[in-house]
């Protein structure tokens, strides 16, 4: 065994030991030793396994990230963080791991959704999370879900009554201070009824000065959409430059519902990230987004997995990543047709803009087809700025510089373009500008 | 009279009986809404009216204006004016929407014995009736429903229906999939389009839909027989109750249905 | 709609199946080097030429014949097969009035006539019937603008120099089994040759026909433009209908100098077998060119016929910003099997290549799409765009797509898009139920569905081209 896998043993074990969880119910005790039997069983993955073949685990395999106890208080100060981060309408906030109670409201939430912090669920709602927990995202084939489990006490419920709308997005905000090297293992839960449709973001960010301590955020989504629920997802991960980032989204469609999700991945040393589809009724979307910009040595990880299990289902993923320094892409796209799912239609687009010679890309497209009466179309590439448009930008007199950052948010601008326009896209906007310095305002508002 | 007769049908799919015994009137100018769980046979109807093959009708009889429907063709119906929105819009690769377009509404005309439109006529008249559902030009030339989204495929038959001007339009789950603002603009198209000559049937395994386009009558289907009758508030009462309380094994509650 | 008013709709009658009868001094079956000198003094040939045959046919003797294509046939016995077959007449035609008017009735029935006032608008024709061309036409005019167009045994007579030059420096005679046996035994064919910076006037087109029993036919063509010229040149084929399986092993070389276009377009319609797959061509075919800086080679095909298809025209992207096109319907039926794709070898910088094959399954026809996209470590920012789409009419037919993409430079962008979709009940009810017929439907569809590539053929050929599949998919409705 690893020290740090017997460090994460370690945590874990202590965690569940814990006085305090004394009181949690017998269901929630099981699922967590379930899970650190599994975390055990499968212990840290490595680049012999498959699924994680180009990626690399920095220091979260030298095992010193500590999770933090309690309730995150003394953050008011932070509240200029978050508003710079976040987008009006309620919110819950969780600093450090922890739910920080000062900068959460879910005031302004539409009739009939629900958003509460996951130890109120546990307490008030507990026969529907035992329903859903760990039912998406499973503890014995994934090794950071099962450790996610293992810790699970903090994180979200949303959830929507059947038929609900809300024009507002909700948002969860995870920040890191960076003060000490903390484990956070946040879990979001959603569930949609019927015809409802609702947009979520989640947020991580680093609230620490540059040079803090690096943090290690393992974070677990479960989406459960019932027949014709709607639900868009953003993902928005701005965390520090030491930060290192794991998080798996797992999505059940139900019959006619749609899922959007929108992945952006700015920030971390290495950041990977998941996202699973399953379609269990006929007539679903799906779509699957993300955008990762790398600079300096950061590692940015995506890998999505789309399960056409059943027939006329649709599904659209475009991934784009821009690296630059000696950065690292990999995109890791699987779509499983099987052999019932007839009429599936399948899209997948994978595009990398190499800014340096030392910048690396890898796109990985697996398409695995059991039926046969579909479309299923997957493109990759990897390729630098296009010199002729360089060259004409230049002869009418834009600066090389300049023409390299037009072109550059150019390229970008079109995973921005699939959100619908609102105050979410123009956060994100805003961030990529920050990403992306010396893009032309006038392109990022127009 | 009334524009179709449903009397007593009995419909098989792959040896299985789907429908068993389904009596629907519906008169010119009303509007009919049949709901029920998954499986109950809303689309098989749908699909035995619009004569898809792979249906075999196995007792009953449908009357269109009084005449025998069941013996007629698609394309015959089609003509007689029934016209079917499909749940699953197919998609024809190469094929222009307006040419394909054309191609229907002059057939159609040439079975009546009309004129057939010209490019330039049809083409306006397409410009009109696109209107009514937002569709911009840029579909017009785009194949069949090829690269649209699951909105576009369902305005796009809600446009299609204006163009062709059926006397009887079934929508076949039309609302399914739809996002609100999608669901609106289709319900709009649909409201524009009812007409005292017209009478329509709509399908829909949500209630939801009803909120936007208000039914004349509404009926619940289940195991292949209609078994309840009335006027709007029978879908309200769906709503509220869930198909349970009419006595439905395996049908959809509503508020745990989001926790499968 | 059932599988059974699909099988009548896709029943189809060939048209170009009867038998011309012409006196032919036709060679016995059997093949050793002795048949290869008999071809070669036939034929009058240079030392050069004999010399490279009986290279090829003792390479041939140490190859195995391919395996790993996806058809299925029984042994062919390469010592019944005749290696030679003319009709008997003076070997140079000073007129068309020497051509025996049996083959010019024959090329007329196919509706491809001769006779200078009957000719196609504007594209001067190569007739090949079996082993030899039996007239050319629009020479003269041709001749003007300085194009060699001729029959390939003219061009070894007069323009030695240029065959000499360029033959087997694309497919060399060792490159596969077919064509090293081709190389060896290979009788006529068209050579066309555009001089630098000339656009040729009309369309060049050669008309293949297999007349005679038990023969193989074994063409060649060559084409070569200069520097800045174009061309767009054209290939149809037919063959009586017949019990016995017939061999068609070609052999096509391209060379596009630097900003030279060639386009070649072929409309393949060799007599497919019956019903119950017997007779029928075997088409095993190597078709390559080379393109060099700025140069683009376009290959468009419509591959209705032979029983059996083996094809892959391809392209070596040699120079930078060279471009390689590969557009192909191919349509299976009855017992038909197709094994056809391309190959894209990025070798110049900026090289772009785009592939769209079109693969129509009917009855219990078997179509793949076999595509190699190579890209080697020089070809900098290379682009390929690949799309495979399958149609199946019933569910007795198959059909299979075999992409291979190796790139060895990272800065390439590889696109693969596949489809495989069923014909019948979803967008012919669709059709229907809007009050179109069943028959336009079918014939809608099937045209929309080849649309991208019809598109890229000369109107002549494109119109040839949807009435081959007309024929072949209309039919009795139920």
């Amino acid at each position: 065994m690893t020290a740090a896998l017997a460090h994460y043993l370690d945590v874990a074990t202590r965690f569940q030991a814990a006085p305090e969880q004394a009181s949690a119910p017998q269901w929630l005790k099981r699922l967590r030793a379930d899970a650190l039997a599994h975390f055990e069983r499968q212990g840290l993955p490595t680049t012999r396994d498959e699924a994680w073949k180009y990626s690399r685990l920095g220091s979260i395999a030298e095992g010193t990230f500590i999770p933090r106890t309690g309730v995150s208080r003394d953050t008011a100060h932070l509240s200029a963080v978050v508003e710079r981060l976040g987008l009006p309408g309620p919110r819950l906030v969780f600093v450090d791991g922890r739910l920080a109670p000062e900068l959460s409201s879910v005031a302004g939430l539409p009739r009939g959704l629900t958003l509460k912090p996951l130890r109120d669920a546990v307490r008030e709602d507990g026969e529907l999370l035992e329903s859903v927990l760990g039912q998406r995202a499973l503890a014995n084939e994934h090794a950071f879900t099962a450790l996610n489990a293992a810790l699970l006490e903090e994180g979200v419920l949303l959830r929507l009554a059947p038929g609900a709308l809300s024009e507002v997005p909700v948002q969860v905000v995870f920040l890191t201070r960076g003060d000490a090297p903390v484990l956070s293992s946040p879990r979001i839960l959603v569930v949609a009824g019927e015809s409802s449709e609702a947009s979520l973001v989640e947020t991580y960010a680093s609230a620490g000065p540059a040079g803090s301590a690096a943090t290690f955020t393992n974070a677990v989504t479960e989406v459960t959409l019932g027949d014709n629920a709607s639900l868009h997802h953003y993902k928005v991960q701005v965390e520090a430059d030491a930060a290192l980032h794991v998080g798996a989204l797992h999505a059940r469609q139900g019959r006619d519902s749609r899922f959007a999700s929108h992945a952006f991945a700015f920030g971390g040393a290495m950041a990977r990230n998941e996202v699973h589809a399953a379609f269990a009724g006929e007539g679903g979307d799906a779509t699957l987004n993300g955008l990762y910009v790398g600079q300096g040595a950061q590692h940015l990880d995506n890998r999505t997995a789309l399960d056409h299990a059943v027939p006329r289902c649709t599904s659209r993923e475009l991934y784009k990543g821009v690296l630059d320094g000696q950065s690292r892409g990999t995109f890791h796209g699987l779509i499983r047709v099987r052999q019932d799912a007839q009429h599936t239609d399948s899209r997948q687009q994978n595009r990398n803009l190499l800014l340096s010679e030392s910048a690396q890309a890898d796109a990985r497209p697996q398409l695995e087809i059991f039926a046969d009466d579909v479309k299923c179309a997957h493109g990759a590439a990897v390729g630098r700025l296009d010199a002729q448009a360089l060259f004409y930008l230049r002869s009418r007199g834009v600066p090389q510089a300049e023409a390299e950052r037009l072109l550059t948010y150019a390229f970008a601008r079109e995973v921005v373009e699939a959100v619908p326009a609102g105050p979410v896209r123009a956060n994100i906007e805003a961030l990529l500008a920050v990403k992306l310095p010396g893009a032309a305002q006038r392109e990022v508002t127009a | 009279m009334a524009l179709l007769t449903v009397r007593n049908l009995h419909a098989r799919v792959a040896g299985k009986d789907i429908l068993k015994g389904i009596d629907l009137e519906v008169a010119p100018g009303e509007v009919h809404a049949i709901m029920g769980p998954n499986g109950s046979g809303k689309s098989t109807l749908a699909s035995v009216l619009a004569g898809r093959d792979g249906y075999e009708v196995t007792q009953g009889e449908v009357l269109f204006d009084g005449k025998p429907l069941l013996e007629l063709s698609p394309e015959a119906r089609a003509a007689a004016g029934v016209f079917l929105a499909f749940q699953y819009p197919v998609e024809i690769p190469g094929v222009g929407n307006i040419h394909f377009l054309r191609t229907a509404l002059n057939a159609q005309r040439r079975s009546k014995g009309l004129e057939e439109l010209d490019a330039m006529d049809f083409l306006q008249l397409a410009k009109e009736k696109s209107k009514l559902v937002q569709l911009d030009a840029a579909f017009m030339n785009r194949s069949v429903n090829e690269g649209f989204s699951g909105g576009e495929k369902k305005r796009n038959e809600i446009f299609q229906m204006a163009v062709l001007e059926p006397r009887l339009a079934i929508l076949d789950e039309t609302d399914s999939g739809l996002d609100i603002d999608a669901l609106r603009t289709v319900a709009g198209g649909v409201n524009a389009l009812r007409s005292p000559e017209r009478g329509m049937v709509l399908i829909t395994h949500y209630q939801r839909l009803l909120d936007y386009i208000v039914p004349d009558k509404v009926h619940v289907i289940a195991a292949g027989r209609i078994v309840r009758s009335g006027g709007r508030e029978l879908a309200l009462e769906l709503e509220e109750k869930g198909y349970g309380w009419l006595g439905l094994d395996g049908g959809k509650k509503t508020t745990a249905e989001a926790r499968r | 709609m059932s599988t059974e008013t699909l099988q009548e709709l896709t029943r189809r009658p060939y048209a170009a199946g009867f038998v011309t009868q012409v006196e032919s001094d036709t060679f016995p079956p059997g093949l050793d080097e002795d048949v290869i000198r008999q071809i070669s003094a036939k034929k009058g040939e240079p030392e050069f030429l004999l010399d490279w045959r009986l290279k090829a046919f003792r390479h041939w003797k140490t190859m195995k014949e391919p395996t790993w294509q996806a058809v299925t046939y029984a042994p062919i016995d390469y010592q019944a097969i005749r290696y030679y077959s003319a009709p008997k007449q003076k070997p140079v035609k000073a007129s068309l009035d020497e051509v025996d008017p049996e083959i010019l009735r024959t090329y007329e029935k196919l509706g491809i006539p001769l006779h200078e006032q009957k000719l196609l608008q504007n594209v001067a024709v190569d007739a090949v019937f079996d082993s030899v061309s039996v007239a050319t036409t629009f020479k003269d005019k041709l001749a003007k603008a300085g194009v060699i167009f001729c029959s390939f045994s003219e061009a070894v007579r007069e323009h030695p120099e240029l065959v000499k030059k360029y033959l087997g420096t694309v497919v060399p005679y060792s490159d596969n089994y077919f064509a090293a046996l081709n190389s060896a035994v290979f009788s006529d064919g068209s050579f066309v040759y555009i001089p630098k910076g000339v656009r040729c006037p009309m369309e060049l087109s050669t008309y293949f026909r297999i007349n005679a029993a038990e023969t193989g036919q074994f063409e060649r063509t060559l084409i070569v433009a200069e520097e800045g010229s174009y061309v767009s040149y054209l290939e149809g084929c037919t063959a009586p209908q017949r019990d016995t399986n017939q061999l068609h092993a070609a052999v096509v070389e391209l060379v596009a100098l630097d900003n030279a276009t060639i386009k070649y377009s072929t409309v393949q319609n060799w007599y497919p077998g019956d019903a119950e797959g017997r007779g029928g061509i075997f088409n095993f075919v190597t078709k390559r060119g080379i393109a060099h800086r700025a140069a683009k080679i376009s290959w468009t095909q419509v591959e209705t016929g032979s029983a059996i298809t083996w094809k892959y025209p391809s392209v070596i992207l040699k120079g930078d910003d060279s471009v390689g096109e590969f557009y192909s319907v191919a349509l299976t039926n009855n017992m038909q099997q197709a094994d056809t794709g391309t190959k894209m070898v990025h070798i110049g910088k900026n090289s772009r290549s785009t592939i769209v094959s079109k693969g129509i399954s009917a009855g219990r026809g078997q179509n793949t799409y076999r595509g190699l996209v190579k890209v080697l470590k020089s070809a900098e920012n290379a682009r390929n765009y690949t799309q495979c789409d399958s149609l199946l009419l019933g569910d007795k037919c198959g059909a299979h797509t075999v992409p291979y993409i190796e790139v060895k430079n990272a800065s390439a962008q590889v696109e693969h898009e596949a489809s495989t979709s069923k014909i019948g009940e979803d967008q012919l009810f669709y059709c229907r139920q809007r009050g179109i017929s069943q028959e336009d439907a079918v014939s809608m569809i099937v045209n929309g569905f080849c649309r991208q590539v019809f598109k890229e053929l000369p109107m002549e050929f494109a119109v040839e081209a949807q009435k081959l599949l007309g024929v072949s998919l209309e039919g009795s409705v139920g």
